[in-house]
C-alpha cells in the first residue's frame, strides 16, 4: 500500500519496457497500467517527432501504442496543460492521464484557478526537469561547442550538472552546464531561473535522482504526492511495477542534487534579473524592448494564464486594432492580467516572433507581486490576490476615496 | 479520437517559417509551434499564427463553376472539364498564364509545362517575376552581420527576417534602414534615410555612406510594384560596392521556386492588356476583361469572379507539396487534412485541363512531381531542415515595358497634393496571398479593410478624426479606407498598404506604381 509522501524506487515489469523506458521504464509501465486498467480514457505524453530535437504532444488510447512516448527528450520545451484546455475541452469530458515538468504543472495549477481544466480528470505524473533546450539552440550548441554533427546524435541527457550527448558511433560528451550557460549556450533562460526540479504538484514526481547502486539507470525515483497517485502506485505494484524502498543514503543524494539545482536557480536568478535594472530604468527597458512587438500574439496564444474569451488587449478602445507596432498598453495589460499568476513557462519569450525577453519582464513582476502579497502561483490551488477582488464593492470605494489603488499596498494592515 | 501535429511551412511570405498543423478527427483546428524549424524556431507572425482559420472557411469553393449569362453556377467535374476546351484555341502571345508565387513547386511545374506543351505559350508570370533573383548567406545569418542595410519596411513585409535583424542590433550592428516613412522597421535603425516616394533608389546610394563593417548585408523586401527592380538594381549595385551580401526577399511564399520553375516573364505582363485568354492559378489579378478566362483557386477571387471556368482548388493545408524560401531552402508542405470531396490539387487540376486539350502532364503524387523537378532530391531527404541549395550570383533584370518604364516619384499638384508611398501591411499580403489572409477571422478582425496612415497636422488641417472613412484618389482611380493618423508619417504623404481586402485594392490607385500623386478628403458617411 503507497500512501502520500512514500518515496520509492519502481521500475517496469515488462522487460521491453525495462529495456527501453527512461530508468527502468517505470512512467511508462505506469501510463500504460492507467490506460489498461481503465483509469483513464487517454494518455497524453511527448513523442519525438520529425527527429531528437522535435518533441510532440502525443494522445495515445490503445495500451500497445505507449511505447511511442517512452525515453526522454531535452528539447521539449512545449506546454502541455493550454493542449489540454484548447484540444481537450479541459479535461472535462475524458480522462487523461498526462506527464509533465514543473511548469507544465504550474502551469496546470493555474488553468484549473480558472476553471479551464478538470484536476479531477486527469493524473498527473510529474517528471524532474533540471530545464530543456530549444531544438535549433541545442543543435547549435551540439555543432559549436560539442563539435558534433547534431544528426549524429541518439541521445541527450543532463546529469551530474552536465549537458551530455551519446552519437550512434557510442561515443559520450559531456560539457558542464554552467559552461556552457555561461557563453551563451545551454537551458532556456526561464529554466535557468526555475526553482521547480521536483514537480511535487504532480499526483507522482519522477526522476532518476537518487537512484544510486545496482539500480542506478534500471529505476526511476517516485515520489508519491497526492491519494491519487498513492492509488496508482498500488494498483500497479506487482502488475506493471516493481517497487523497492531507497535506502537513507539515495534521499540524501536525491536531496542534495535538488538542493544544488535550486540553489544554481537562485544564482540564475539575481543574475538576469539584476541586469533589469529597478525603478525608472527598469520600465525604461522594458519599453525599449517592447517597442519592437509586431503584435503576432503568440505570447497571449501559448501563455497558460491567459484564457480570456473577450482579451483586453483586443479591446480597440484600449489597443488600436491593426497598429504595428502596438502601443505600451499592449503590454502593460499583460503585466496587470498575468504577473501575479506568471508560472515562469517561458512560452511567451520562446515563441516571440521579436525575441522580446517577454518572460523575463514578466517573472521579474511576479517575484516583486509575490514578495507583497504572498502569493506563490501554480504550487496550489489558492486563488491570485486579484481575485478576492468584490468588483462593485471596490469600484464604489475607488469611486468615494479618490484612489487608484485596487489594493492599497502601503497602509498598514490593508 | 485522433490527435496530431502536422509540421508544414507557412502559406503567407518568402521567410519561410514553419508551424504545426494542429488536427483533431481529422481536421485542422489550429497550429502550434515548431520548434524545429531551421528558420523560425517555432516563431511566426499572426499570419503563420492564423493560417489555420482559412482551412475551413465557408467560403471555400468545392464544386467547379461554370459562366452561364452574367453569372457563374455550379457544375459538374465533366461539364467543367468540357467547358475549358475554348482555351486550346488560344496560344503564343494570346494567352497568358499566371500563377500565385505562393503556389507549391508541384504546381508551377506544372503549370510551366501546361504553358510550354499545351498552350504553347512563353507567357508565363507570377508576382515574384520581377526580374530580382538575390538570395545570398541565409536568414539566421542574419544575427551575425555587423552592419546591415535595410530596404523597406520588413517588420511587416517578412516579420520572421526582421527579427534577426533585432538580433544583429541586439549584437551590437548597424542597422541602417531605408524607407518613406518612420516604419516598425525604420524604428529599429541606428541610421534611418527617409527616402522621398518614389526616389528609393536615391535613398539607398546615400544610405552607402553609413556602411561600415566587415560582414554587411544588403536586405530587400520585394513588393509588387512596378518599382520593385528599379530599387532592387540600387540595392544591388550598393551591396556590391560594399562587398556586401545581397539578399531580396520574396514577397509570396514560393517566390524562389516561381522563378526556377521558369516563371521569368514580367508580371506587369498579365496587366499589359495583350492577351485575350487567361489560365490563372492561385492569384487574384482583380477583375478580368478577357475573352475567355479559366480560374483554379480555393476562393471565389475578384478574377474568378470573371472568369468562364472556376475550379476548386486544395489549400496548403490539404496538399503534399515543398515550396522555396528566400534563403533557397526547399522545404516540405505537408497534408495535415483530406480536402473536401471534389476539391483537387492545382497540379491535378492543371493535368486534367491539359488532358482534355490533349497534352499528357498527368503524375502519380506530388512527389512524382517534386522528382520530375529535382531528380536528385525527395520528400524524405527534405522532411528536417530541407534542402538549401546553392548560392548563385545576384541578379537584377530591369523591364523596360511601357508600364513599368513611367514609375517614379509623384508628382503632386493642387489637385493631389499628397504623395502616396505603398508597400506591405503585417496583417495581409499581395493578391492570391490578400485572398488566404481575407479569410482568417483573426486577421481580418484587426484590420478588415483598406487604411491610409497620415499625418496628424493634416489630418487636423482636413478635419478627420481617427474614426472616420477618407475618400482617397488618384488619377487612377479612388478607393474608401479608414485612416491611421500617425507623427510617423511626413506631411504631405500618405501610406495605403500594398493589398486588396475589403473590396479596395491598392491597384485601383496606382495601378502598379510605388509612388503616385493622390488626394484624401472625408467620405460620406
Amino acid at each position: 500500500m503507497a500512501a502520500k509522501g512514500d518515496m520509492l524506487w519502481a521500475w517496469a515489469k515488462d522487460g521491453n519496457m525495462l529495456d527501453n523506458g527512461e530508468c527502468g521504464g517505470a512512467v511508462t509501465a505506469l501510463l500504460k497500467f492507467a490506460l489498461e486498467s481503465g483509469a483513464v480514457d487517454a494518455v497524453l505524453a511527448v513523442k519525438k517527432g520529425v527527429d531528437l530535437y522535435d518533441a510532440q504532444p502525443v494522445l495515445i488510447t490503445k495500451p500497445e501504442d505507449i511505447a511511442q512516448c517512452a525515453g526522454s527528450l531535452h528539447c521539449g520545451t512545449l506546454l502541455i496543460p493550454k493542449i489540454i484546455k484548447k484540444y481537450f475541452d479541459g479535461a472535462n469530458r475524458m480522462k487523461i492521464a498526462v506527464t509533465m515538468k514543473g511548469c507544465d504543472a504550474k502551469a496546470l495549477y493555474e488553468l484549473a484557478k480558472r476553471n479551464q481544466v478538470n484536476l479531477d480528470n486527469l493524473i498527473t505524473i510529474g517528471l524532474n526537469c533540471g530545464g530543456s533546450v530549444s531544438p535549433i539552440e541545442a543543435r547549435i550548441m551540439i555543432q559549436e561547442k560539442f563539435g558534433l554533427n547534431p544528426d549524429d546524435i541518439v541521445k541527450e541527457e543532463i546529469d551530474k550538472g552536465q549537458f551530455i550527448v551519446i552519437t550512434k558511433s557510442g561515443e559520450h560528451k559531456g560539457i558542464k552546464i554552467d559552461e556552457l550557460e555561461e557563453e551563451g549556450y545551454g537551458r532556456r533562460l526561464n529554466c535557468q531561473r526555475c526553482k521547480t526540479k521536483i514537480p511535487r504538484q504532480c499526483d507522482l514526481a519522477c526522476g532518476n535522482w537518487g537512484v544510486i547502486g545496482d539500480k542506478a539507470g534500471k529505476a526511476t525515483f517516485v515520489e508519491v504526492c497526492s491519494d491519487k497517485g498513492a492509488d496508482l502506485v498500488t494498483k500497479a505494484t506487482g502488475k506493471a511495477i516493481e517497487t523497492e524502498v531507497p535506502s537513507p543514503a539515495a534521499l540524501s543524494i536525491r536531496g542534495k542534487v535538488e538542493g544544488a539545482m535550486l540553489k544554481l536557480g537562485d544564482k540564475c536568478r539575481n543574475a538576469q534579473f539584476e541586469k533589469l535594472g529597478d525603478g525608472k530604468k527598469r520600465l525604461d527597458y522594458i519599453m525599449e524592448q517592447t517597442s519592437r512587438c509586431i503584435k503576432c500574439y503568440q505570447c497571449i496564444e501559448n501563455c497558460p494564464i491567459c484564457y480570456c474569451v473577450e482579451c483586453s488587449t483586443k479591446k480597440p478602445h484600449l489597443v488600436d486594432s491593426g497598429a504595428v507596432n502596438p502601443p505600451f498598453m499592449f503590454h502593460l495589460i499583460r503585466y496587470s492580467h498575468v504577473a501575479d499568476s506568471c508560472v515562469n513557462c517561458g512560452q511567451c519569450q520562446e515563441l516571440c516572433a521579436m525575441d522580446i525577453p517577454n518572460a523575463l519582464f514578466m517573472h521579474a513582476l511576479q517575484m516583486e507581486m509575490q514578495e507583497m502579497f504572498g502569493h506563490e502561483p501554480g504550487v496550489n490551488m489558492e486563488l491570485p490576490v486579484l481575485a478576492y477582488v468584490e468588483e462593485s464593492a471596490e469600484r464604489k470605494r475607488l469611486s468615494d476615496t479618490g484612489s487608484d489603488q485596487i489594493f492599497n499596498i502601503f497602509s498598514e494592515g490593508a | 479520437m485522433e490527435f496530431k501535429y502536422v509540421p508544414t511551412v507557412c502559406p503567407f511570405c518568402g521567410t519561410g517559417c514553419s508551424f504545426n498543423l494542429v488536427i483533431k478527427e481529422g481536421r485542422v483546428v489550429g497550429t502550434a509551434p515548431f520548434r524545429r524549424s531551421p528558420v523560425s524556431e517555432g516563431k511566426t507572425c499572426q499570419k503563420g499564427h492564423f493560417a489555420y482559420e482559412l482551412v475551413n472557411s465557408p467560403a471555400r469553393l468545392t464544386k467547379p463553376m461554370i459562366k452561364k449569362g452574367d453569372g457563374l453556377v455550379e457544375a459538374s467535374w465533366d461539364e467543367a472539364i468540357a467547358a475549358v476546351a475554348k482555351l486550346g484555341s488560344y496560344s503564343g502571345d494570346d494567352v497568358c498564364v499566371v500563377a500565385s508565387a505562393g503556389a507549391t513547386n508541384e504546381d508551377l511545374f506544372t503549370v510551366k509545362k501546361f504553358a510550354d506543351e499545351v498552350l504553347k505559350t512563353k507567357n508565363f508570370t507570377t508576382p515574384a517575376s520581377t526580374g530580382i533573383d538575390a538570395s545570398a548567406g541565409t536568414i539566421a545569418g542574419l544575427a551575425k552581420a555587423d552592419c546591415i542595410v535595410a530596404i523597406g519596411n520588413i517588420v511587416e513585409s517578412h516579420p520572421l527576417v526582421a527579427r534577426r535583424i533585432a538580433n544583429a542590433k541586439d549584437n551590437g550592428a548597424k542597422v541602417i534602414v531605408v524607407d518613406t516613412f518612420r516604419s516598425p522597421t525604420a524604428k529599429m535603425a541606428t541610421e534611418f534615410v527617409k527616402a522621398v516616394p518614389g526616389s528609393e533608389a536615391a535613398a539607398i546610394a546615400e544610405a552607402g555612406a553609413f556602411v561600415e563593417g566587415k560582414a554587411v548585408a544588403v536586405v530587400y523586401g520585394i513588393g509588387v510594384t512596378f518599382a520593385e527592380s528599379k530599387i532592387a538594381a540600387a540595392a544591388k549595385a550598393l551591396a556590391e560596392s560594399k562587398n556586401a551580401a545581397f539578399c531580396a526577399l520574396p514577397a509570396q511564399a514560393n517566390g524562389c521556386g516561381a522563378i526556377l520553375a521558369g516563371a521569368v516573364t514580367p508580371f506587369c505582363n498579365a496587366y499589359s492588356g495583350k492577351a485575350k485568354a487567361f489560365f490563372v492559378l492561385g492569384e487574384d489579378l482583380g477583375p478580368l476583361n478577357a475573352e475567355f478566362a479559366v480560374v483554379i483557386d480555393s476562393f471565389l477571387t475578384s478574377t474568378a469572379k470573371t472568369a468562364d471556368v472556376v475550379f476548386p482548388a486544395a489549400v496548403f493545408a490539404e496538399v503534399d507539396g515543398t515550396v522555396i524560401n528566400a534563403e533557397r531552402r526547399i522545404q516540405l508542405v505537408r497534408k495535415a487534412q483530406e480536402a473536401a470531396e471534389g476539391v483537387k490539387p492545382g497540379w491535378m487540376i492543371v493535368a486534367e485541363i491539359a488532358a482534355k486539350l490533349g497534352g499528357n502532364i498527368a503524375y502519380d503524387s506530388a512527389e512524382a512531381v517534386f522528382k520530375a523537378a529535382y531528380p536528385e532530391l525527395s520528400y524524405d531527404a527534405i522532411a528536417k531542415d530541407g534542402f538549401l541549395l546553392p548560392e548563385k550570383p545576384a541578379s537584377v533584370e530591369i523591364c523596360d515595358c511601357d508600364g513599368c518604364k513611367c514609375d517614379g516619384i509623384a508628382t503632386v499638384s493642387d489637385e493631389y497634393p499628397f504623395a502616396l508611398t505603398t508597400s506591405a501591411t503585417i496583417w495581409h499580403g499581395y493578391g492570391g496571398i490578400a485572398t488566404l489572409s481575407a479569410n482568417c477571422r483573426s486577421l481580418m478582425r484587426e484590420v478588415s479593410g483598406m487604411f491610409v496612415k497620415m499625418n496628424d497636422g493634416d489630418a487636423k488641417e482636413l478635419n478627420i478624426m481617427p474614426t472616420d472613412f477618407v475618400k482617397v484618389s488618384t488619377a487612377n482611380g479612388s478607393i474608401v479606407a479608414s485612416v491611421q493618423i500617425t507623427k510617423d508619417i511626413d506631411r504631405g504623404v500618405i501610406f495605403v498598404p500594398t493589398t486588396g481586402i475589403g473590396g479596395g485594392c491598392i491597384f485601383i490607385l496606382t495601378r502598379g506604381a510605388k509612388a503616385i500623386a493622390a488626394k484624401i478628403e472625408k467620405a460620406e458617411a
